[in-house]
């Protein structure tokens, strides 16, 4: 069974879920996903972003200009197939982990 | 409210910071990094919110992220290293707030930098006796008698004794003025400390539990050797009379 993914990483893996993202993307997308809650700075994203590379789960794939921004080019990340499944297998772990908590709960009552 | 200048300056700054990332993840990322931090700091100027506190915060981040990254890459000794002069810059944070607040205590720069190695030295000489240990048990005994050992060249040096007598502590006493080595102080405190946890080695070694004693011989020995170096130090920066070697060296 594998590890389970820290929360930088999944958080990560699920805003690349949606589509490719930049760096500064990524980060604003994590907070608005969090309410706020988890706030990484680009010493965290890069970390978790070079394990990610190294593990095969993300990639680069192009190197382009954000229209919504200004005219500097930007790296963008997306998700690979094994990034995918993944994420699949800790929504399935977290899935596994409420039902006993709620089977648990439900005993308790 | 953040200006462009500050912008700048914060994101140069930030380059400056990234080069101390090991250069394979600098090259693939570090570009993006600092792309990524001068956007953020632009979000912050578009909301005319101020940038230094969130600077520091980024900069902390980021060195954190450094270290881990420096880390990775390098060998088990190397780790070591590094734990330890970070773990020694942390308690001479102790002495170094202290300072400020205690009368009388002058230590210098040199004085901090001799008690850093000396804090240096000895996380290093626990690290490598305990690195095969399994037992918590032994890492503490041997942590006790290093402690005690320290204690010796630390805390008791010169005329008058330590910071409870004097307020006036070792490294500049070293520097400057000579020693009562028979007065007693908290060198005998850490000198007994020393002796017991070697007693008990060697009572635990008689017993057969090997392990025992070899984790607290070597840390009282450390302690001893620590002693008889600064003794010797000591004796040939300032002569002392031979009658007060009887009462304090051993």
């Amino acid at each position: 069974m594998p590890a389970p993914l820290t929360p930088a990483v999944l958080h990560i893996l699920l805003v690349l879920a949606t589509g490719e993202r930049h760096g500064y993307g990524i980060m604003k997308q994590v907070e608005a996903d969090s309410q706020g809650t988890v706030k990484m700075g680009p010493g965290t994203l890069y970390g978790s972003m070079g394990r990610m590379t190294q593990a095969g789960l993300v990639r680069e794939s192009a190197k382009r200009v954000d229209p919504e921004m200004d005219d500097e080019r930007r790296i963008y990340y997306e998700l690979t197939n094994a990034g995918r499944a993944a994420l699949q297998g800790e929504l399935q772990r977290y899935r596994g982990v409420v039902a006993v908590a709620e089977g648990r709960l439900a005993y308790g009552d | 409210m953040a200006t462009d200048v500050a912008v700048q300056r914060y994101r140069k700054w930030y380059a400056m910071l990234l080069r101390l990332y090991p250069r394979p993840f600098r090259e693939r990322f570090g570009e993006g990094m600092a792309q990524t931090f001068h956007d953020l700091c632009r979000e912050r100027r578009g909301a005319r919110r101020g940038l230094f506190g969130f600077a520091l915060w980024i900069f902390c981040e980021t060195l954190v992220g450094i270290v881990q990254e420096n880390t990775t890459h390098m060998p088990q000794l190397g780790k070591t290293v590094l734990r330890v002069a970070l773990g020694a810059l942390a308690v001479l944070m102790a002495p170094l707030a202290a300072s400020q607040f205690v009368e009388d205590w002058h230590w210098g720069m040199r004085g901090f930098a001799a008690v850093y190695a000396v804090f240096f030295a000895t996380g290093m000489v626990f690290a490598l006796l305990t690195r095969k240990m399994g037992s918590w048990y032994y890492k503490a005994v041997v942590g006790v008698a290093l402690v005690a050992g320290v204690s010796l060249g630390v805390v008791e040096h010169g005329p008058g004794g330590g910071l409870g007598t004097s307020g006036a502590p070792v490294v500049p006493q070293c520097a400057g003025g000579g020693g009562d080595w028979g007065k007693p102080g908290p060198a005998e405190g850490g000198w007994a400390g020393v002796d017991v946890v070697r007693d008990g080695g060697d009572a635990r070694a008689d017993r057969r539990d090997a392990a025992f004693g070899r984790a607290a011989l070597p840390g009282a020995e450390y302690g001893h050797w620590a002693w008889c170096v600064h003794g010797v130090v000591h004796c040939l920066r300032f002569p002392v009379p031979a009658r007060r070697f009887g009462s304090g060296v051993r």
